[in-house]
């Protein structure tokens, strides 16, 4: 078989697949993100009531724009709120899995390696293909001040080695980026992310 | 004029059949053929071709889907007049990169055998179809049946032009891997 003959068996395939290929999406792509977005507002409140809201309020500010979460913010206080975070246990790995759980349910996720920072962020290369981006794809990852930095369940508790946002010590690092939006040029691909999770320090 | 009066004037031997059939179908009709051909004035023949060749058909076909019927048809007038001008020079479209990506779900031997046994080709390239999610059901066919581009079909369903070649390197993966396991690699 050679490509012809492929395209031409393609040329046949049923009058019913072929009739919904060019129409719209359902919507349920859309009302799938809608209620998960809503489905996490109800986790993340009850969470908050299970765990201590008055802990959320201390480290964390809460901020929902759209069907997109924003957890802290980037920066010293952010780092400093991280360092409470792990500094207090066990008790607070359990607002990590729920940050997890929502991220999972709202989010679109890569996984990389960082090459390098930025004024604005850093490049990384993917080292887990995924649905989106194949291994060895370079990505220019967007940081601003609604992007929160995540360590490790494994690290909680241990201090924080580093400010992964402003420092070049990270490169080579592994992460995993969560962001909500991704637009392609020519020469890049930028992703906005809303978390950066270590999963893998550099030896420094 | 719904689908199924265009095809009572097509058995009426009536020949407004084709100016119905232009007025629904004439800007489909030359979507796909200009994807195969990239060029306007070789699409426009070949949508001019799928009317006589539609005027051929019916009767004794009635079809139930027009729309897939005359697109089926301009495909392969339009596959048929790419291979024509491609002997004499390369052309633009969307043909050569995409025999050009099918070619990692093929081997590059041809053999008799495999050229009868096209029907059953087809037959496995729809069980492949309709193996995949719909999304990616959709991305294929848009692709490798309507012939759009990477950039058209990143604007239909609302994704970046990553996302779609990621997703079609993963659709040809598991096409590959289907044909291979079905015994045609």
């Amino acid at each position: 078989m050679n490509q012809l003959q492929l395209l031409e068996a393609i040329g046949s395939v049923d009058d019913t697949l072929l009739q919904t290929a060019r129409q719209p999406l359902p919507i349920k792509r859309h009302f799938a993100r809608y209620m998960a977005a809503t489905a996490a507002s109800i986790c993340l409140i009850a969470g908050a009531s299970v765990w201590g809201a008055r802990q959320f309020a201390v480290h964390s500010k809460l901020v929902f724009s759209g069907n997109v979460f924003h957890h802290g913010t980037i920066g010293s206080e952010t780092a400093s709120a991280a360092d409470d975070i792990f500094d207090q246990g066990q008790e607070e790995t359990n607002e990590i899995h729920l940050s997890d759980t929502i991220r999972d349910m709202v989010m679109e996720s890569v996984d990389l390696y960082i090459t390098g920072w930025n004024t604005d962020g850093f490049s990384g290369v993917v080292n887990v293909a995924n649905d989106f981006f194949e291994d060895g794809i370079e990505i220019q990852v967007l940081m601003n001040d609604s992007t929160i930095c995540l360590y490790m369940n494994e690290q909680a508790g241990a201090p924080c080695p580093y400010d992964m946002n402003a420092s070049n010590t990270a490169v080579g690092s592994y992460v995993t980026v969560t962001y909500n939006d991704c637009i392609q040029t020519d020469t890049s691909i930028q992703i906005s992310a809303t978390t950066v999770t270590l999963n893998k320090q550099a030896k420094t | 004029m719904d689908d199924s009066a265009i095809v009572s004037l097509y058995w009426q031997r009536d020949e407004s059949a084709i100016t119905e059939t232009a007025v629904k179908y004439g800007k489909y009709c030359f979507s796909i053929a200009y994807g195969v051909l990239g060029n306007a004035s070789d699409a426009e023949e070949s949508v001019n071709d799928t009317y006589l060749d539609a005027w051929n058909a019916m009767p004794p076909s009635r079809p139930t889907m027009l729309s897939t019927f005359l697109g089926k048809i301009t495909r392969r007038i339009s596959i048929d007049r790419w291979r024509k001008r491609n002997a004499e020079k390369r052309g633009g479209g969307q043909m050569e990169a995409i025999l050009d990506e099918l070619a990692e779900c093929v081997s590059s031997e041809e053999n008799v055998e495999q050229t009868v046994e096209q029907q059953m080709i087809t037959d496995h390239i729809n069980a492949f179809v309709r193996t995949l999610p719909d999304v990616e059901q959709r991305i294929f066919l848009c692709r490798y049946f309507y012939m759009d581009s990477i950039k058209d079909i990143a604007k239909r369903f609302g994704f970046s032009q990553s996302k779609i070649k990621s997703m079609m390197l993963r659709i040809r993966r598991k096409l590959r891997a289907f044909l291979e396991k079905e015994g045609w690699l």
